[in-house]
């Protein structure tokens, strides 16, 4: 059942051994079962759009508890975000809790995993929700299998390590690229932990090419759980998003340090089913509405006030 | 002379009163003294306290803020060796939005309470620096301030104006990594602090400890030492610390206005003593004033409320006339619409009002018939008899009825009326008069006239009935018995009556009835008479006469009721018959019945034989 698709507007290329074995007759009739996957695949439940949405009455929010994006506590700045837009196309809010490995199969109605910077397609699954909004990086292989809004959040992916960590910070060069390869050059010899399908996946930075001791978690935890993991020894350091980077750093002062970045400025945003293009565009558009009027800098400034003045030019610009 | 002695004996009572309203003065201008330096004393201490209690809320803020995390979070992330573009700076913003809340928040009507804050490394490199002034260059020496161990307030003195800041030294881990620094808004906030209320009427003035420096008043810029305020003999100066702060604050009446130089001079009394009498003078030229306008008030009172009175009693009087007006015109007219005709005489017979109708009678007006008689009118034998009449119902002293016909001198006709003479007392029981009504009764006197008539006669015909028949024939037989007379009857029958009325209708049978009743009445004897029996049975009773004279009556009936036709309605005619039957007292019965019921059987004979003929009853 696994196989790996090309998705139109992906940036994904089949993998060099199916390329040896597709001959013109056989790329035919495989461009035959492309087009008619998706009619083998009806997504009953998820093929709504804004007009379908609004008959139903309900805007359903696939969201993972995940630092001050979704406490778990009722609140947080995506559920804002998405209550908001709900009020805006006039229709009832409803929370659905997911996780970082299902979360796209609830959307879509299909499963996928990251092959590369690609997707590889799983199996089927019920669509449980209509919008992702959970502080999710926008990344490659992301983009192949949803459609993602405009950036709602700045981010990029640091590694922390204990602060008797012998991993000392490093040296600013004033150039990103300098700064991440300084940083990789220090992993030698360190464990890092990581997590898969999530945007502290290792093979997405390449880690692998460095000598660190890659580590997952030897249980399954929440990306908000990444820190006091090492803070409980399961490995020396950790890749971090910056958001969740900078509450740990308060909520931990002194325990944890920043050793240095492991990407470049990277953006968050809600996703869309590729069959939503409707509501995706409504979305934007109300995006763009409470940026204007100021309200989505009051609700990251109630969720994420250093994060507002961390990241000011991309809050004010 | 009573008023004189009272007078005289009052004036001592008036000097030992002013003699005591002088002292009692005197008292109060010293008490007034003490009262004000009590007043200024406890108003000092209480600017005091408030300033110390600012002092003191400015060393909380200062301390609250190098207890915040965000100073340890940044001072532990730097020792770790982070740096400002990976995490470092993230520290440094939440510790610098920690000062920015400080200044922000700490507002004393709605005035800004730090104008700086900042926090200075050791190096004297200002880390953070917030606030209205942020951004200048410190006018104090950073040398200085560090030597300083613990909070300590500083006045800066400098060519651009006087600087009050606070200083804290702050550790981490046991190492001092630099100064807080906060300026006071001294201008503004310090002077809302001393601010004196216009009532108070006193200058404050915060001056520095051991210098002549005036902080709370003086103008920015370059300062000048400002001399410390000169104490007076009335206004004194009165010095007071604030706190543990190097301040002083002094106090004092700004200046002592007219009103107050007055109330403690020597004047104060004696214009109290000479006010004192004007008053009294004026009070007695009021009183008398007033006594006259209360006189004259009493007396307009009285005469409003006589009036009043005079005008509720015409309103009475107003609304009984006019009762008695609308009860004489509604009498008026019931007396005049009625139909009955209405007088009143004098007891002496004499008319004193009449109603129209009662005109009539006479065919004179009311004008003409009173103070006249009924002799003036009519005969006086009639005068007589209305004379007498009038007298019995003043001698029964209750309504007498009678009936009369009256002819009326109008046009001449009668009328039977009922009367009814009432004598008429007045409310102390004189009689007065007799009120005659007479009600017209000529119907009702009609309609008995004809129930009367009815009771006895056939209506269609105007014969007797039967049972009028009856009461005669019952009477016939008793006096032809008593005389030994006799007695015939006939029973007459119309042939074929029944055929006329559903030939030519019950109309034509009524008028064929009417007729034969005709025939019967004109054909008979004075001494005879005919009713009707019943339908189209007639009875002739035919007194002292024989069977044999009867007979021949008889038959020449049969003959006169054949002989003529009878006209009906629209020119036609009818001709018809009758069957007789002839009976005889005492020879064929001696009683009523009896003799009915022979004349029947007969007359049933002659309908056998062939109708239109005569039998004689059966002996």
């Amino acid at each position: 059942m696994l196989e790996t698709l090309d998705t139109p507007g992906s940036t994904f290329r089949p993998s060099y051994r199916l390329r040896l074995i597709f001959s013109p007759v056989l790329r035919s009739v495989s461009l035959c079962i492309l087009l008619w996957l998706p009619l083998c695949f009806p997504l009953t439940a998820s093929s709504q759009d804004l007009q379908e949405i609004k008959n139903s009455g309900v805007l359903r929010h696939l969201g993972i508890p995940y630092a001050n994006f979704i406490t778990g506590s009722g609140d947080g700045l995506n559920i804002e975000l998405v209550q908001g837009f709900a009020s805006y196309i006039g229709v009832n809010y409803l929370f659905i809790a997911s996780d970082w490995n299902t979360i796209l199969g609830d959307l879509t109605g299909r499963h996928a995993s990251r092959d590369e910077n690609s997707a590889r397609y799983l199996e089927s699954t019920p669509v449980k929700g209509d919008i992702i909004s959970t502080g999710m990086t926008v990344l490659p292989w992301r983009q192949a299998v949803i459609n993602f809004s405009n950036p709602t959040f700045p981010s990029a992916v640091w590694l922390l390590a204990r602060s008797e960590s012998n991993l000392q910070p490093i040296k600013p060069s004033g150039s990103i690229e300098a700064d991440i390869v300084a940083v990789k050059n220090s992993l030698d010899g360190h464990s890092v932990l990581a997590m898969e399908n999530t945007c502290l996946d290792p093979a997405l930075y390449r880690l692998s090419e460095t000598r660190a001791n890659i580590r997952l978690p030897k249980k399954k935890i929440r990306l908000n759980e990444m820190a006091p993991a090492i803070l409980a020894r399961e490995a020396e350091a950790t890749l971090l998003d910056v958001p969740d980077a900078l509450i740990a750093l308060e909520k931990w002062p002194g325990q944890l340090k920043v050793i240095g970045p492991v990407s470049a400025r990277q953006v968050m945003g809600s996703g869309f089913r590729k069959e939503s293009p409707e509501l995706l565009e409504a979305f934007n558009m109300y995006l763009e509405k409470i940026k204007r009027d100021g309200t989505y800098n009051r609700i990251v400034k109630k969720y994420y006030p250093t994060v507002f003045s961390y990241y000011s030019d991309f809050f004010t610009e | 002379m009573i008023k004189r002695f009272l007078t005289f004996a009052a004036a001592p009572f008036l000097i030992t009163y002013l003699l005591l309203l002088v002292g009692s003065s005197f008292m109060s201008q010293q008490n007034l003294r003490q009262a004000s330096e009590s007043s200024l004393r406890f108003n000092l201490e209480k600017k005091a306290a408030i300033l110390s209690y600012f002092h003191s809320e400015r060393e909380n803020d200062i301390n609250t803020l190098a207890r915040d995390h965000s100073l340890d979070n940044f001072f532990s992330n730097r020792a770790l060796g982070m740096s400002m573009e990976y995490g470092l700076r993230a520290s440094l913003i939440s510790m610098r939005e920690s000062f920015q809340k400080i200044v922000q928040e700490k507002k004393l009507n709605n005035l800004p309470i730090y104008l700086r804050l900042l926090f200075t490394e050791n190096q004297g490199n200002n880390l953070i620096d917030v606030g209205l002034s942020s951004g200048k260059s410190v006018p104090w020496s950073n040398s200085e301030i560090s030597k300083t161990d613990r909070i300590t307030p500083f006045i800066v003195i400098s060519g651009k104006g006087i600087h009050v800041i606070l200083t804290l030294p702050y550790f981490h881990k046991g190492k001092r990594m630099g100064t807080i620094i906060a300026e006071i808004n001294r201008e503004e906030v310090m002077q809302y602090l001393t601010h004196s209320q216009e009532s108070e009427n006193i200058q404050y003035a915060t001056i520095i400890a051991d210098t002549k420096y005036v902080i709370n008043n003086a103008p920015s810029g370059s300062p000048q030492p400002t001399p410390p305020i000169s104490a007076t003999a009335t206004s004194p100066v009165i010095q007071m610390p604030i706190g543990e702060t190097p301040f002083i604050l002094t106090a004092q009446h700004a200046h002592r206005n007219a009103l107050t130089t007055f109330l403690t001079s020597r004047w104060y009394p004696v214009s109290l003593i000479l006010l004192t009498l004007l008053a009294l003078y004026f009070i007695m030229i009021r009183s008398q004033a007033k006594a006259h306008t209360m006189l004259l008030r009493r007396q307009v009172e009285e005469a409003d409320r006589q009036h009043t009175l005079m005008l509720q009693k015409n309103a009475l009087l107003k609304q009984e006339v006019q009762k008695r007006l609308d009860s004489e015109t509604r009498l008026q007219t019931l007396v005049e619409t009625i139909p009955d005709l209405v007088w009143l005489k004098n007891p002496e017979g004499v008319y004193l009002s009449c109603n129209p109708k009662f005109e009539r009678l006479y065919g004179a007006t009311e004008e003409e018939i009173i103070g006249k008689t009924d002799y003036d009118f009519v005969e006086r034998e009639r005068a007589d008899s209305l004379r007498i009449l009038d007298q019995e119902a003043m001698d029964a002293d209750a309504p007498l009825i009678n009936e009369e016909t009256v002819t009326y001198a109008d046009d001449g006709h009668e009328e039977s009326v009922e009367i009814i003479r009432t004598p008429l007392r007045d409310s102390e029981g004189t009689l007065v008069g007799v009120l005659g009504i007479a009600r017209n009764i000529t119907a009702r006197k009609q309609a008995e006239e004809e129930a009367r008539y009815l009771s006895t006669h056939d209506p269609l015909t105007g014969l007797f009935n039967r049972r009028m028949l009856e009461k005669r024939v019952i009477e016939e037989i008793d006096r032809a018995e008593r005389y030994n007379h006799t007695l015939s009857i006939f029973m007459v029958d119309l042939d074929h009556f029944k055929t006329v009325n559903d030939t030519y209708g019950h109309l034509s049978g009524d008028i064929v009835l009417r007729h034969l009743a005709k025939i019967l009445a004109v054909s008979i004897r004075k001494t005879d008479y005919v009713a009707r029996y019943g339908g189209e049975e007639f009875i002739v009773v035919l007194p002292e006469t024989p069977l044999t004279e009867a007979h021949e009556l008889a038959e020449r009936l049969c003959k006169e009721i054949r002989r003529y036709p009878i006209p009906l309605k629209d020119g036609q005619t009818i001709k018809v018959t009758a069957s007789i039957g002839v009976a005889c007292f005492p020879e064929h019965h001696k009683s009523w019945e009896g003799i009915i019921g022979a004349a029947d059987s007969a007359m049933y004979a002659a309908k056998q034989a062939g109708r239109n003929q005569v039998k004689i009853a059966a002996p």
